[in-house]
């Protein structure tokens, strides 16, 4: 079957997350974004990994499901349209700081689970390691490969993925501690990666010109600090509902098949393009180079970003799709949407109030960003919406790039968009 | 003269390795390269002077040192050699040596018995059969200083404990030393057989030796007896009485020659010169010599605080900048100067030193809310008692098969002697602390202060490239509340060498109107 997975969140015991990363609240926000399957996120926190146990019971192989008593409760709140089965996968994303070859490195990676069981024994092995019961997202002292080794010793069926691969900071493949391969950092134990994460700052697109990734699945994630952020990236897949059929179709085993990763124009991630943000400065990485890696304003070195770093590494000039690898799409969340029809933020109370009008109208976040026939949206009063839609469908965009933490603004309507056609003649 | 054994030595090194004297001081500063100087001065015994393995015995402080050591050698001699001679060399720490020889003699127990050696808390078991538990610890001391002078307990409750020990064939750490003693007197030809046959002694960290060790090794001497160690940094040397083996050394060997390994390869410079500062405070009866060959570097960072509590959170955000950021969230909020030199350490790189385990309190509290993975050296090092306490590390590591993961340490001034670091911090640089003073003892006598200063001088030489000093106004420390000035030794250290720091983050917000009071007082 065809379903929507976003296999990297927080709850609400990581840092810097919110209160409202429960459970409860994680169902129903992917019915209104059209989620099927949602990894849980921080299995290794001892109260989110008990909260899990008391909550979910088990569905699909693999799979988990709030308990039925906990969703009624929910499902009230739940427009008719959006209305549909959710299920969770016990997944963690594990931050490894240390020294590698004499260079300090982060790496963020992403671990999955197919069982409570073995989600326990991993638990109980990295505990032994270092302080899990802090942060939902712990920072270990383990190196990547010994992590891996660590899984691979407990099942088969333990996974781990690269998290957003390219971040500066805390990343595989990051410009700041990061390594130049995945060899560099997994060694002989490589060909166990099987995907990586791409991250909002880069698309497959990017990723196509390093030869050395063909075989490597690119996957798309959210990464949500907030319920509200889940499925700004997700993974649509064609293959059979289950935790195998989900990791099998990432391993592009037969009959199991990712269709396409919905993205973030690129340029929207926080990480796209060099700069400084306290200098405010942003530039691209032809001009990196030229000023040879400084900042103009405090002569610092910036922060490389993702568009570069790939630039770097890349041995292809131009681009090329491998054989086997999935499409893509470029989508921006309906709220930002929204906000730029109505010429306010994306946070404002008239966006929320329109964005579940939407919803009950309509359907899922998902449908209405990907699927909504823009006919529709206009017979129904939303002009500016479906042209802004039909712009971002068709990748027209103006992009101002996000560098150093900063987020990059994607503009799907243009000034004259808000003139009404009428006077438009006029001018 | 083959090459490979003397590569990569300097002057003072070569010297000492090629030196004939029969009996020999080396003094050796911090990061002088003392552990390479012995073992190629070992090296130089087996390949030059044709020695055989068998005559030479080296004794080292801690078991991790001894098994440096033998990996070094078997690094720097020829193939055919190391595999000849090596597994002849006794090289251990004085306890193991100790063991060795009783066991070798079937002492005291008789042939075809087996020897436990019984830890702190065995020993405090074992004695609760015979004193009222308050009374332990006075008791467990009193037969501990019995023993460091050699003499087994004879009556009391002393003599009853060794009663217990016989029966159940075990020893503690103290009757090792107590037992050859009475094997040697008991039978000099056992004695004279070990003489013959050990031509070299050559012992490291020989100012930590006890009056116990030393007596033993002493007994030994034939021939050649080469030592290792560095005056300034005797930090054993307070348990009840003082006593110098360095000074004993120079009266039972007169004809002793004395040489400096002096160039330091460890610390930037702006480092050692501090530290030199601190230390020449005391008097010295042996040439100290000692310069820096590393670059500047960066001023030593002192810090001030009004509690302790700021002092373990500002100790997290720092090490957090020094990590270049941990997490996106420190990074986000800007605690990270953007600074190359930062983002090289990793957690391993730093450690933090203390007088006392319970200053540690509220740093470890602060080290888990952020999530920064540390690991304690929780044991305290009693003088002769830290070769079995590595022992059990070790143990523990291996035990669940994990691979370890990398941690920021934390120890006490005293464990840290013999380590490094790339970047150290001291907390609790405050007076009463560091020189600690006890309330029931306030005077302070100038043999403790020196000790003191010398412990503070070995914590500050164990940083290669940052060194942290900070204190807190308030502190609480073995259940009261302390309100101390900074430690005098901050001031043995010349400005141009650090910045001082007040912390910017006062536990209270002051209101504007106090700000402008402080500004008119």
């Amino acid at each position: 079957m065809k379903f929507i997975a976003d296999l990297h969140i927080h709850s609400y015991l990581s840092r810097a997350c919110s209160p409202k990363l429960k459970p409860e609240s994680l169902y129903r926000w992917c019915q209104l974004k059209g989620i099927t399957v949602l990894a849980t996120g921080d299995f290794t926190h001892p109260r989110w990994f008990q909260e899990l146990q008391e909550k979910l019971i088990p569905a699909e192989s693999g799979l988990f499901q709030l308990k039925p008593d906990l969703a009624a409760v929910i499902d009230k709140d739940i427009p008719e349209s959006c209305r549909a089965p959710v299920r969770f996968l016990l997944g963690v994303e594990i931050s490894s700081i240390y020294k590698k070859n004499d260079r300090v490195r982060k790496v963020h990676n992403l671990v999955f689970a197919p069982s409570f069981e073995i989600a326990g024994k991993i638990n109980a092995s990295l505990e032994k390691i270092g302080n899990i019961r802090s942060d939902g997202r712990p920072i270990l002292g383990l190196d990547s490969k010994k992590l891996l080794t660590i899984l691979l010793g407990i099942s088969d069926q333990a996974y781990l993925i690269p998290a957003h691969a390219w971040t500066p900071h805390f990343a595989v493949f990051g410009s700041e501690s990061g390594f130049d391969s995945l060899e560099e950092c997994f060694d002989e134990l490589t060909p166990n990666i099987f995907a990586i994460e791409t991250g909002l700052s880069s698309d497959p697109l990017m990723n196509w010109r390093i030869s050395n990734l063909d075989k490597i699945t690119l996957i798309s994630n959210s990464d949500a600090h907030s319920p509200e952020k889940l499925a700004r990236e997700g993974n649509l897949l064609d293959t059979q509902l289950s935790y195998d059929g989900i990791f099998g179709a990432f391993k592009r085993k037969k009959g199991c098949k990712l269709l396409k990763t919905l993205e973030f124009f690129p340029e929207e991630g926080k990480y796209h393009v060099d700069g400084h943000r306290k200098c405010k400065v942003s530039m691209s990485p032809e001009e990196t180079i030229k000023r040879k890696g400084l900042c103009p304003e405090c002569e610092k070195p910036v922060t490389v970003g993702v568009l570069h770093r790939i630039a770097k590494l890349a041995d292809r000039k131009n681009p090329k799709k491998p054989e086997q690898a999935a499409d893509y799409e470029h989508i921006v969340p309906l709220k930002e949407v929204i906000g730029q029809t109505l010429q306010v933020g994306a946070s404002s109370r008239r966006v929320d109030a329109q964005y579940h009008q939407l919803l009950s109208l309509f359907g899922n976040e998902f449908y209405i960003l990907r699927e909504l026939p823009v006919k529709q949206l206009e017979k129904e009063g939303y002009p500016l919406l479906a042209l802004a839609l039909n712009r971002m469908r068709q990748g027209k965009a103006d992009v101002s790039p996000g560098y150093d933490g900063e987020y990059g603004v994607i503009s799907l309507l243009k000034e004259k968009d808000f003139v009404p056609t009428g006077q438009l003649a006029l001018l | 003269m083959k090459e490979s054994s003397q590569q990569g030595l300097n002057a003072y090194q070569l010297k000492v390795v090629q030196e004939l004297s029969q009996h020999l001081i080396v003094v050796a500063g911090p990061g002088t390269g003392k552990t390479l100087t012995f073992a190629h001065k070992v090296a130089n015994l087996l390949e030059e002077k044709k020695i055989s393995g068998e005559e030479i015995l080296g004794l080292t402080f801690t078991r991790s040192a001894a098994q440096e050591m033998k990996e070094r050698l078997g690094r720097i001699l020829s193939q055919p050699l190391a595999k000849k001679e090596l597994p002849l060399i006794w090289i251990n720490t004085f306890h193991a040596i100790a063991l060795r020889i009783l066991q070798e003699e079937s002492y005291p127990f008789g042939p075809g018995s087996s020897y436990s050696l019984i830890e702190e808390n065995e020993k405090r078991e074992l004695l609760n059969q015979l004193a009222p538990k308050k009374e332990i610890s006075r008791v467990l001391e009193e037969i501990r200083k019995q023993k460091q002078k050699l003499q087994i307990p004879q009556e009391g409750i002393g003599i009853k404990y060794q009663k217990l020990l016989f029966e159940n064939k075990s020893l503690d750490f103290d009757d090792l030393f107590c037992y050859v003693s009475l094997l040697f007197k008991e039978r000099p030809e056992i004695l004279e057989k070990y003489r013959k046959r050990f031509s070299v002694i050559l012992c490291d960290e020989f100012q930590d030796t006890s009056f116990a060790q030393y007596h033993f090794i002493h007994q030994l001497v034939s021939k050649h007896f080469l030592v290792f160690g560095d005056p300034d940094q005797a930090i054993y040397s307070f348990t009840g009485d003082f006593f110098s083996s360095f000074e004993q050394f120079k009266k039972d060997y007169p004809d002793h020659k004395i040489l400096s390994l002096s160039e330091n390869y460890r610390s930037q410079m702006t480092i050692l010169e501090a530290a030199k500062q601190v230390i020449n405070k005391n008097q010295s009866f042996l040439p100290r010599e000692l310069e820096a060959r590393m670059e500047e570097g960066l001023p030593i960072q002192i810090t001030s605080y009004q509690t302790e509590r700021q002092e373990s959170e500002m100790i997290v955000r720092e090490i957090e900048s020094l990590l270049g950021g941990s997490s996106y969230f420190s990074i986000d909020s800007q605690w990270t100067k953007k600074d190359r030199e930062n983002s090289r350490y990793g957690f391993k790189d730093i450690c933090i030193l203390y007088r006392f385990h319970r200053e540690s309190r509220l740093l470890k509290k602060a080290l888990e809310r952020a999530g920064l993975p540390y690991k304690v050296f929780e044991k305290e090092t009693k003088k002769g008692e830290v070769s079995k306490v590595e022992d059990l590390q070790n143990f523990q590591n291996n035990e669940s098969g994990l691979p370890e993961g990398e941690a920021i340490t934390l120890m006490t001034l005293h464990r840290s002697k013999g380590l490094e670091f790339p970047v150290i911090f001291i907390l609790g640089c405050e007076e009463g602390v560091i020189p600690y003073t006890s309330s029931e003892n306030p005077l302070i006598q100038s043999q403790e202060i020196e000790e003191e200063r010398r412990l503070f001088y070995v914590g500050m030489t164990r940083a290669k490239n940052r060194l942290f000093l900070s204190h807190a106004k308030k502190r609480m420390l073995f259940g009261k509340m302390l309100e101390s000035n900074p430690s005098p030794f901050l001031q043995d250290i010349e400005e141009k060498l650090k910045v001082l720091e007040k912390s910017k983050t006062p536990e209270k917000k002051v209101s504007a109107q106090d700000n402008q009071l402080s500004l008119f007082n």
